[in-house]
């Protein structure tokens, strides 16, 4: 029982630990920050071990159960229309409920709020349906994923510059800790209901393809939407003075995030119960062991919200103005390749996704190889992006041999793998990149004197990009390995069914 | 000697890794690895936490070693977990029948007249009732299962959805029993959790030679 809880919170210090000392020792060393922040930077780091163990205990039990129950029921629901209308409002609801989205949206003042919430939730609603209607036709999810990405391509052309950075990261943000465990969990449970061999295959893809619809759908609108300059603003920086204002700082902020989880969580538990009214049974201790879980997911989510925001930010912006004003500018590249590096497993939803990838497998995809190689993937795209801030190259020179490559490997790797890699591109970037890599981006930005909108955001575009590359590579190689582990059997003619003879001890 | 069981163990999901090379290790040549969970043996606790993890490992080997290989890793990668071993009446060819042996090095014990005091109780229940038939068997005497997660292909539940043939799901409870006590436990089972109810339990068992802890 307890044996159980404990490993949660040691899965979830062995994620946060890695990023806190090499940030400890970056502020010890080249990147001297003032006390003030380093204090924030701890006691958020504290906050996060706890909401991390909370959050994944939760999913587990609350999330992951919801989203396999709900793709079971509509994936053998016999009116297909009425399945497809199904999962588009899913998608709608779902994708509003991502606190990432809706924190996003507010950042950017050009553009109303909700128009940009809204678009995007429909964009991803109508493309989880199109995900949902390629296991139909048995279209192949990389044909599928090449029409999309041509279309978001020939659309980057006609778009104003301006809002490239928010379409692709409207892409990054909606993939979060709310959405992805859902997701991938109706994905899931729709596989779960079929019995053909691409069964398992098909498990995957929906974040992929459901992805890529925010970024058309921003795209769209910037044709329409006449914007000059499309702006952010972070507001982070906090001073304090005493330990009682230290406190006042974490306990005024609490509130509000508060609030926000309870207003993204509340449409999925609605939705949950609209289900269960209407379509299927649950056991009542299924139905308790639910709202524990959803319970457990909220005060993580909460916790984890107030310590990366509160914490997180401040530190990440300060520690990129240190280390870009230090004598030899070009070290931010290693410097932010090893935050990257680090950074991905304190992200709750690829902690999630890695997870779960390892349970529709039973094992055969690993969690560790998955998370080792987004940590590899990251901590190039992280790399990729410094490169570009100091030299100024624009990023479509990444992300289009970027793509170029990955759909050339999904030719060669398993399916499973270009499924398993579209889905995770968008995850990796999630309210970690959003909170401290974004921040720390803008402070190199601030000192070496980039584009702060071009360079600085498109970190999550670059970050959704190399790990999809990446983790194809990893199946390439383990399509290689397991090619060498055939069976070997030494037959001779023609087999005959073996009897056992077993002397049984008479009673 | 020919007399090959299927070891079926039980155990802590983050040990499966190191149970499979253990295995390897000592020359079992087939394991085929699954992830299920564990029902959790008290009530009120249960709703705060989620089920324990587990993998169960299926394993091919000779009768002869299969009580020391339980023995040695459950040991080595126990924590709680089980081991049983269920005894193979009939192999599909003699190559197969030298691939499913292994290369064990192991002595094997001399070939004993077998037994079985416990059987492997395999309830198969509508998905989410799990719950309903653990709380009976418990009562009865039974002391824990291990759940997978499996859907159905019986022929009538088939149905073509999307173009693909959907089944329903399933969950399949596996519960070591000791013979005497077997009775108890698939009485109550079928009385309050059968296939009358809403869980519509079947079950069925199998013969058990040894389990080990």
């Amino acid at each position: 029982m307890k044996e159980n809880i404990k490993n949660k919170f040691k899965e979830a210090l062995s994620a946060i630990l890695p990023i806190s000392i090499a940030v400890a020792i970056l502020c010890f060393g080249i990147a001297p920050v003032s006390i003030d922040v380093f204090i924030l930077f701890i006691v958020g780091a504290i906050m996060l071990v706890a909401g991390i163990a909370l959050f994944t205990l939760g999913a587990e039990m609350s999330m992951t159960v919801i989203g396999e129950r709900i793709g079971a029921y509509i994936s053998t629901h016999k009116k297909i229309f009425v399945s497809i209308l199904l999962i588009v409002i899913i998608g709608i609801i779902v994708i509003m409920s991502e606190p990432d989205l809706s924190v996003y949206a507010n950042q950017i003042h050009e553009i109303p709020s909700l128009l940009l919430v809204l678009t995007v939730a429909i964009g991803s609603g109508l493309l989880l349906a199109i995900a949902f209607f390629r296991i139909k036709f048995g279209m192949k999810l990389k044909y599928i994923l090449m029409i999309l990405y041509a279309i978001v391509f020939l659309l980057v052309i006609f778009c104003p510059k301006e809002f490239w950075a928010v379409a692709f990261d409207s892409g990054g943000v909606t993939t979060g800790a709310v959405s992805v465990p859902f997701i991938v969990a109706i994905g899931a449970g729709a596989a779960a209901m079929r019995s053909d061999k691409n069964a398992e295959n098909d498990s995957f893809g929906l974040l992929a393809i459901c992805s890529v619809g925010p970024v058309l759908a921003v795209l769209i609108l910037g044709l329409f939407y006449n914007v000059t300059e499309v702006s952010y603003n972070l507001d982070f920086v906090h001073e304090i003075g005493s330990s009682k204002e230290l406190w006042e700082l974490f306990s005024s902020k609490i509130p509000i995030y508060m609030k926000e989880v309870a207003m993204s969580l509340l449409p999925i538990l609605i939705l949950f119960i609209l289900f269960r009214l209407f379509a299927f049974k649950v056991s009542k201790k299924e139905m308790y062991k639910i709202i524990v879980g959803a319970f457990y997911v909220y005060v993580g989510l909460v916790l984890f919200s107030t310590g990366t925001k509160v914490g997180f930010m401040p530190a990440g912006s300060f520690i990129g103005e240190a280390v870009a004003s230090a004598p030899n500018n070009w070290i931010i590249i290693p410097i932010g390749m090893i935050l990257g590096y680090f950074m991905v497993k304190a992200e709750p939803a690829v902690v999630v996704l890695v997870r779960q990838i390892s349970d529709i497998t039973d094992g055969a995809i690993p969690e560790k190889l998955m998370m080792f190689s987004q940590e590899i993937g990251i901590a190039l795209a992280i790399g990729l992006s410094m490169l570009r801030i100091i030299t100024g190259v624009s990023i479509l020179w990444i992300l289009i041999p970027c793509y170029v490559l990955a759909f050339i490997l999904s030719f060669f790797t398993p399916e499973i793998f270009t499924a398993i890699a579209f889905d995770s591109g968008g995850v990796a970037s999630g309210t970690m990149t959003a909170v401290f890599l974004i921040p720390f981006s803008i402070g190199v930005c601030n000192i070496v004197g980039g584009d702060v909108l071009t360079d600085a955001f498109g970190i999550v575009a670059v970050a959704a990009a190399i790990p999809v590359v990446c983790i194809q590579l990893v199946g390439l190689l383990y399509k290689y390995k397991l090619r060498d582990r055939k069976e070997i059997f030494d037959v001779h003619g023609k087999e005959e069914i073996i009897e056992i003879d077993w002397m049984w001890e008479s009673e | 000697m020919n007399n090959l069981v299927m070891m079926v163990s039980i155990l802590r999901r983050d040990l499966s890794e190191s149970a499979i090379s253990f295995l390897n290790k000592r020359g079992i040549s087939l394991t085929l690895g699954r992830y299920g969970r564990g029902t959790a043996t008290s009530d009120i606790g249960k709703i705060f936490v989620p089920d324990r993890e587990k993998c169960v490992l299926f394993s091919t080997m000779p009768y002869g070693i299969s009580k020391k290989i339980m023995t040695d890793l459950l040991s080595d990668c126990g924590h709680g977990g089980v081991a049983f071993t269920i005894p193979i009446i009939s192999v599909g060819g003699i190559s197969v029948l030298n691939y499913l042996k292994g290369k064990s090095n192991e002595d094997e014990v001399s070939n004993v007249a077998i037994k079985f005091e416990n059987e492997l109780i395999i309830a198969v229940a509508n998905r989410g009732y799990t719950d309903n038939v653990m709380t009976v068997a418990r009562a009865a005497g039974a002391r824990g299962g291990t759940v997978i997660h499996a859907r159905g292909t019986g022929e009538e539940e088939a149905e073509r959805f999307f173009g693909t043939t959907v089944g329903a799901e399933k969950e399949m409870i596996f519960i070591v029993v000791e013979s005497k006590d077997k009775q108890n436990v698939m009485n109550a089972i079928m009385e309050k959790a059968g296939i009358n109810s809403d869980a519509q339990t079947f079950m069925f068992t199998l013969p058990v030679i040894d389990t080990a802890k």
